[in-house]
């Protein structure tokens, strides 16, 4: 039997075939949205979304946090974040309403660092433009399913890649890498465009689509480490006396000054988390920390301080599942490379563009080939790919 | 090298780890290895281009 109409070969044509088919519009669509969202930095720094600073000098976080309590008088904060190496002398308040718990109906406020004031605020974040293609491209503006839809449309490209691996090894017997069959009709010259451009994204698009389709589970990661080892923490402490949430005892920046001191040489603070949160219990702060360079840039530690005496209580483990997805997002985002990596990531998201249309093209047309003359056998082992 | 294309894949995803990984030197090799199917496939359609008229 040849290796072409094998019952493996012919396995991975329909795997490739419809796989590739029902993730054809979402993926375009991904496709179109992710190459803007590539530059979401500097489309933001463009618009004036996240202020920059215009004075440098030493941080005064308890000033911003003055400044950010006469703003907004009646609101809660819920998490202060800095961010030295994308937004450096900017520090990030995230406010709510009294009752809120979460994120969900958080406000924005940016203030410059080395002097407190407030650069701006932004009441919807999710309406900025960057995030509303980003709602787009993670959520299909759906929240959770939507993301669920996200991680099944990369895990169909994920089975068209690899099968198309498959049908790609007897295509490659008869025509040389690189040949475009021009002058034979559109159909062949589209095929071996489909194949050689396949071939050229290969590596890129499996590790985008496999980081998708983890960033897909992101938010019910989030969802089991808080039901289980975020519940276990807060049951550890739930006879301990709750402080006020909107004004703990201990200030923000002497959270800082202990976590800093506790953390890895030089790692620093990201996040705090107020009490009373979600993410916390009635009596911690929890902080983030991360690193400045290379993989430790990617890495998160958190740990939970004391809002009534100021002491580190406890690190917090984060498990693997969690690391995994946030060595997901850069991997899926290609925005920790500078410039040449996003122009990288650019030039295959445009190529993978094409070969997801002219997949979809050959399919269609081959179909309205058979219908004009029945019976037609496929012309190769190439062709039978499409 | 025929038949083999594919395989410059892992190159590539080897590439775009170290990138991740390391900083400095290592990034831009992990650049270079990230665009190496990139690189060789333009060069190949080149020479097929040429090879042709």
């Amino acid at each position: 039997m040849q290796p072409s109409t094998s019952r493996w070969f012919r396995l991975n044509l329909q795997i490739h075939r419809w796989a590739s088919l029902v993730a054809t519009l979402p993926f375009l669509v991904l496709c179109l949205t992710g190459a803007v969202l590539v530059f979401r930095e500097e489309i933001d720094a463009a618009l004036g979304v996240v202020p920059v600073r215009a004075a440098e000098g030493e941080a005064r976080v308890g000033d911003c946090l003055a400044t950010l309590g006469r703003e907004f008088p009646d609101q809660r904060v819920l998490s202060v974040g800095l961010d030295p190496l994308n937004h450096p002398g900017v520090m990030l308040g995230v406010v709510a309403a009294p009752e809120e718990t979460g994120f969900e109906r958080a406000r924005l406020a940016y203030f410059e660092l080395a002097s407190g004031r407030m650069l701006g605020d932004d009441e919807d974040p999710d309406r900025s433009f960057t995030g509303v293609l980003l709602e787009l491209h993670a959520e299909w503006f759906l929240g959770l399913p939507g993301r669920l839809l996200g991680a099944l449309v990369g895990l169909l490209v994920l089975a068209s890649l690899l099968s198309g691996l498959v049908l790609y090894a007897p295509y490659v017997r008869r025509i040389a890498y690189g040949v475009i069959r021009r002058g034979r009709g559109a159909r062949l010259a589209q095929l071996d465009l489909h194949n050689f451009i396949g071939a050229v994204v290969l590596g890129w698009a499996v590790v985008v689509s496999l980081s998708g389709f983890l960033l897909g589970f992101s938010t019910i990661a989030l969802g089991v480490w808080q039901m289980t080892d975020l519940a276990a923490i807060r049951q550890e402490y739930s006879d301990a006396t709750p402080v006020d949430a909107r004004h703990p005892p201990v200030s923000v920046p002497r959270v800082i000054e202990v976590a800093t001191a506790h953390a890895r040489s030089g790692w620093g603070v990201r996040s705090i988390l107020y009490p009373g949160m979600d993410l916390t219990t009635p009596r911690h702060y929890a902080v983030l920390l991360g690193g400045t360079e290379g993989l430790e840039a990617r890495m998160i530690d958190a740990v939970m301080i004391d809002a009534d005496t100021g002491e580190v209580a406890r690190d917090v483990e984060l498990p693997g599942y969690l690391h995994a997805m946030f060595l997901a997002e850069p991997l899926h985002f290609g925005d920790y490379g500078g410039l040449p990596l996003k122009l990288l990531w650019t030039a295959c998201n445009l190529l993978t563009l094409f070969i997801t249309a002219n997949g979809a093209w050959l399919f269609f047309d081959r179909r309205r080939a058979q219908r004009l003359r029945p019976g037609r056998a496929a012309e190769g082992a190439g062709d039978e790919g499409a | 090298m025929k038949g083999r294309e594919p395989w410059l894949g892992l190159v590539t995803i080897a590439g775009l780890v170290a990138m991740l990984l390391g900083e400095g030197l290592v990034d831009a090799a992990g650049l270079a290895a990230a665009a190496v199917p990139l690189g060789y496939g333009g060069q190949a359609w080149w020479r097929a281009r040429r090879s042709r008229s």
